[in-house]
């Protein structure tokens, strides 16, 4: 599942988008989250992804601002907590907890991507949400 | 003078043997604690108190150690084989000698899959169960007349499987920073342009070697913890350099008994693989003396920051800093102030120490007394060259 969050601005929000991309290419989507405001709309949604880019495409051909987040995952069974990974983050996601315990905080990851090389047991990898 | 030699004997007064030890250890009363625990109750009841309860300290490390391997011995094909050149998961291995004996080098890389596997992922493999492929070649005698063999293996398929390694567990280790303009990628990581990071290996206050520098109770015959099992010290490690307190331990265990989760395989970015291998030493407190040196902090242990930016044999140092410093997350360097990063994970040394507490007082691990205790005299010295090559470089 791809996970992205579609801004509907202005004058979208009389229009029925979200179900004629589902019509339109069959696909289930799942509703995460939705919310409307003056200028316009926000909807978290989760694609399969074998539809993942032809939807992205859909909503995009009709003026919808797609919004792709990325972050990292770690492999926890890989992990050793060697800390290789701890000095090449900019924004201080990953941290060494009082029992030596290498921990990240995956919401303020910026994904880029500057840890992930440095992981002797290749257990960082980015991850679209 | 004569007050020091009196002080010294003081110290080196017995107070329990090997023997002594092990008895407690039968009857589950031995007193050990892991190398932290030991240093803090020294801080709050002083050494003399703590080394007269105190039987046993517990160290660790969990580090990269490139300078390791394992003997494997496959048993006969029919017709027999004498192999020439062999790869197992298309990592090559090493025939070394007989037959069918094969060393599986931790820093070999797959033919297929270079820089991501190797052959330290090999011996995680198989150590974890998984079977792996293995094919050879020959060039065929009379008594071993067959040329190819492929096959697929688990440990259980092997008559022995057993870890060797000839250089780990270095006392300390160096720190290490870049000046140059890019990234460069080492086996000391990945080091950020401008001096942007720092990295250092080795568990400081944990180590094995660094809890009894003189090596008096260290040395050929002693039992260790090495990749979750029992293993034993067979010599020093090569290039051991006692004087600068970078000693090194050559060691030997047995794959079959190991747990994966102390023996991982490694890639490490544009250098190439290796393996993670804990290991962990029990230290006897047989006397003052043993037990005033295992009370080292990490404030007192200091290691050189060096300059990877530049590819020399001596390279430029930038200062010296302490492991308690470098386990802070930050350093200086040149007056900026540096993210560090451990390459060794702190948390796996904790855990070996922990493991072997816990196998000690459950009396499933015994001390041995070395039967030679490791040099502290011996000198690392540099390559000799000819010294036209010298010019070329
Ligand atoms: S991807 Fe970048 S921001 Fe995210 S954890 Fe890694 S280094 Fe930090
Ligand atoms: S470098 Fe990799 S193995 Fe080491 S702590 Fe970071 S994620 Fe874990």
């Amino acid at each position: 599942m791809v996970k992205v969050l579609l801004k509907f601005h202005g004058g979208l929000m009389n229009e029925p988008i979200t179900s004629t991309v589902i019509l339109e290419k069959g696909v289930k989507l799942n509703i995460l989250k939705a919310s409307i405001h003056e200028k316009g709309g926000e909807m978290l949604i989760e694609i399969p992804d074998v539809f993942a880019e032809n939807v992205i495409e859909a909503f995009k051909s009709k003026g919808v601002e797609v919004v792709i987040k990325r972050t990292i995952s770690v492999d926890s069974n890989r992990c050793i907590h060697c800390g290789a990974c701890l000095s090449l983050c900019p924004v201080n996601v990953i941290k060494m907890s009082s029992d030596y315990s290498i921990i990240f905080d995956e919401d303020k990851c910026v994904a880029c991507g500057l840890c992930i090389d440095a992981c002797p047991m290749k257990a960082i990898s980015l991850v679209v949400f | 003078m004569v007050k020091t030699l009196t002080s010294n004997y003081e110290s080196e007064k017995p107070i329990r043997t090997y023997e002594e030890i092990n008895e407690k250890i039968k009857k589950g009363d031995a007193v050990v604690l892991k190398a932290d625990e030991f240093k803090r109750l020294v801080k709050d009841r002083g050494v003399e108190a703590v080394a007269k309860e105190v039987d046993v300290v517990t160290t660790g490390t969990f580090g990269a150690m490139c300078s390791s391997g394992a003997v494997i011995n496959l048993g006969h094909s029919d017709p027999p084989i004498k192999i020439d050149k062999a790869w197992i998961n298309d990592v090559p291995v090493c025939h070394p000698g007989a037959a069918v004996d094969l060393y599986i080098g931790a820093t070999q890389m797959s033919e297929v899959k270079p820089f991501e596997y190797g052959g330290g992922h090999v011996i995680e493999d198989l150590i974890s169960g998984k079977e792996v492929e293995l094919k050879a070649t020959a060039y065929g005698t009379d008594c071993y007349p067959r040329t190819r063999l492929e096959t697929t293996l688990t440990k259980y398929d092997l008559n022995q499987f057993y870890m060797l390694n000839f250089r780990n567990s270095y006392q300390k280790y160096v720190c290490a920073t870049n000046s140059r303009d890019v990234t460069i990628y080492t086996y000391m990581g990945k080091l950020l342009p401008h001096y942007g990071n720092a990295t250092f290996s080795g568990s400081g206050e944990l180590n094995p070697l660094i809890n009894d520098p003189e090596y008096e109770t260290i040395g050929i015959g002693t039992k260790i913890f090495l990749g979750g099992a029992k293993g034993y010290v067979i010599g020093e490690g090569t290039q051991h350099d006692p004087k600068n307190q970078m000693g090194t331990l050559m060691v030997k265990g047995n794959c079959m008994d190991m747990d994966p989760k102390f023996v991982r395989g490694a890639a490490i970015t544009r250098y190439g693989t290796s393996i993670y291998v804990g290991l962990g030493i029990p230290i006897p407190i047989l006397n003052l003396k043993i037990a005033k040196n295992a009370a080292v902090t990490d404030e007192q242990i200091t290691v050189k920051i060096l300059d990877y930016g530049v590819p020399r044999r001596d390279r430029p140092i930038l200062g010296e800093v302490s492991y308690r410093e470098l386990k802070s997350g930050k350093i200086e360097v040149l007056g900026k102030t540096v993210k560090v990063s451990p390459l060794s994970s702190l948390k796996g040394a904790v855990e070996v120490a922990e493991t072997l507490k816990k196998w000690i007082e459950e009396g499933l691990f015994y001390l041995s007394k070395p039967v030679e205790n490791l040099p502290r005299d011996s000198v690392f010295k540099p390559m000799k060259e000819k010294a036209i090559m010298k010019r070329i470089v």
